[in-house]
């Protein structure tokens, strides 16, 4: 499926920037610079020249504020739905939508005040509520960037990101092999996100191929799966680490340290994968930070069945 | 362990406190979220209105005091709030590993500012010494103004491009989490 142009535009992919951001700058600044005007006209000497420019700033801010939101919108369907950021992005939309609406009253409410060289209280007051709840919305905002890379390094995705996480186990296989349904009509390049018992795994389809391997960047743990695939290699969308997709090794930093890579095959056109599991080292470490993670919306909705007892290793052989 | 009472919660905010360096607390370490970034909305949406108003009181000609009083304001409050911007734009940039591109990039982007901060205080001071409440602009003034902004906006482009096409100051604070995240989703992890 070819990429929507309007969509791809309003993602800032041929900026290389995300356009929400861009455009965001205009309504806070604009907002707070009509907050200063007001202050300075009622505490000033008073003046209806400071008075009308809170007003106009305040309706420039509303204007830009309605024109943010659309890139922002679009943004917002582009994050996977079992990622955090989906529910802190609905807040950040939610407190957003309040304060346009605060300012809409305030704005038809200045056209009914008496005083024309000071701005009433009450409205300053309106104001001031109107900034500490957009500050709370901008900062979700930023967390959304700086916290969980929401719209870092997009415009080098290529094709389809996972809309969610697939629940999958491979407590019905003799041989480990787990059937992944549907991957034979994936697109190309598309990607999609598994977990395995619990084992996060990205499977992308790319230049005719299937590959397998972990989601986390092994740098700053950024999500493999929305990454750039090409030639056998995905870039990290975050900080740019390059991974080779046939040995899981580092091409060029900033990680040092390789990805797991696992075994994909297509047997009559079903694929499936093999997530090793006699994986102990990771074992010990999941069991480390039980209950430290956020991938429990789906964990419960397909419980991973308990793994076979190994019996063929003695607990002091290392 | 997670504090849980009042005190719990002032004692580790103090021992966080006593660890934090100035660079952390411009990095914005303490926030959870670059300083920087929350900072520079400020002059990027101010400037660009003056300028707008700027015109517009050059284009109308009718001595509006509201026009370019807002624009007087708008350059006065970008001039404060840029001026904070700075150290913890400086203290990003000392975060970014010598040898990445996005140094380079960096040094543009404080360049560029640096030029645009310069020409926004010659036209502040000239506003200034005919005071605020003149109800018109001088062409020299909207020149100023036009031509700062058109420094402005490829600057915050690439301050731009520094997050989100190289990543910096991404995932800087939630690196533990997601480390976290990471270990139980199986995934290989480096050393901490």
């Amino acid at each position: 499926m070819p990429e929507n142009p309007v969509r791809s535009v309003l993602e800032g992919k041929p900026f290389r920037h995300p356009l929400h951001p861009m455009l965001v700058h205009f309504p806070i600044g604009l907002f707070v610079i009509s907050l200063v005007l007001d202050v300075a006209s009622y505490l000033g000497r008073g003046s209806h020249a400071l008075v009308l420019g809170a007003l106009y700033t305040m309706c420039a801010g509303v204007a830009m504020g309605i024109v943010a939101a659309v890139p922002g919108f679009v943004d917002w369907t582009d994050i996977r739905r079992d990622h955090p950021a989906k529910g802190i992005g609905q807040w950040h939309m939610g407190l957003n939508i309040l304060v346009l609406l605060i300012y809409g009253i305030s704005i038809i409410a200045r056209f009914a005040t008496t005083n024309p060289r000071r701005t009433d209280l009450p409205l300053i007051f309106t104001s001031v509520i109107a900034i500490c709840v957009l500050m709370v919305s901008g900062y979700l905002g930023g967390l959304m960037v700086y916290d969980d890379g929401i719209g870092v390094g997009r415009h080098r995705r290529r094709g389809r990101a996972p809309v969610r996480t697939i629940p999958l186990t491979a407590a019905g296989s003799a041989d480990g092999w787990v059937s992944v349904p549907g991957a034979e009509l994936m697109e190309d390049p598309q990607t999609l996100r598994l977990s395995i018992d619990g084992v996060i795994v990205a499977l992308a389809k790319a230049d005719g191929a299937y590959y397998a391997f972990q989601e986390f960047c092994t740098h700053r743990y950024g999500p493999l799966s929305e990454g750039c695939l090409k030639g056998g290699q995905v870039t990290c969308p975050w900080h740019g680490s390059l991974f080779d997709l046939h040995t899981g090794k580092v091409q060029h930093g900033p990680a040092k340290t390789n990805i797991n890579v696992y075994d994909v095959r297509l047997v009559n056109g079903k694929v499936s994968i093999r997530v090793p599991s006699d994986d102990s080292i990771n074992a010990v470490r999941r069991s480390r930070v039980a209950g430290a993670t956020q991938e429990r919306d789906w964990k419960t909705a397909a419980e991973p069945a308990p793994r076979p007892a190994r019996v063929d290793r003695t607990p002091d052989t290392r | 362990m997670r504090p849980t009472t009042p005190p719990e919660f002032a004692r580790e905010l103090t021992a966080k406190a006593k660890h934090l360096t100035l660079k952390d607390f411009l990095q914005g370490k303490p926030l959870g979220h670059p300083l920087h970034a929350f900072l520079v909305h400020l002059p990027m949406a101010l400037w660009p209105t003056a300028l707008a108003f700027d015109i517009l009181a050059y284009v109308r000609h009718d001595n509006d005091l509201s026009l370019t009083l807002t624009a007087w304001w708008c350059i006065l409050v970008g001039l404060i709030t840029a001026t904070a911007a700075i150290p913890t734009g400086i203290a990003d940039w000392t975060g970014i590993r010598p040898g990445r591109p996005a140094r380079k990039l960096g040094l543009l982007h404080a360049a560029l500012n640096s030029a645009v901060f310069a020409l926004f205080i010659v036209n502040f001071t000239l506003r200034g010494l005919r005071g605020p409440y003149v109800p018109s602009i001088t062409r020299t003034e909207l020149l100023l103004s036009a031509i700062a902004v058109a420094l402005l906006f490829p600057s915050a482009y690439l301050g731009g491009l520094l997050v989100y096409d190289h990543g910096i100051g991404v995932a800087r604070t939630s690196k533990h989490y997601w480390r976290n995240v990471a270990i139980a989703g199986g995934a290989r992890v480096g050393e901490d």
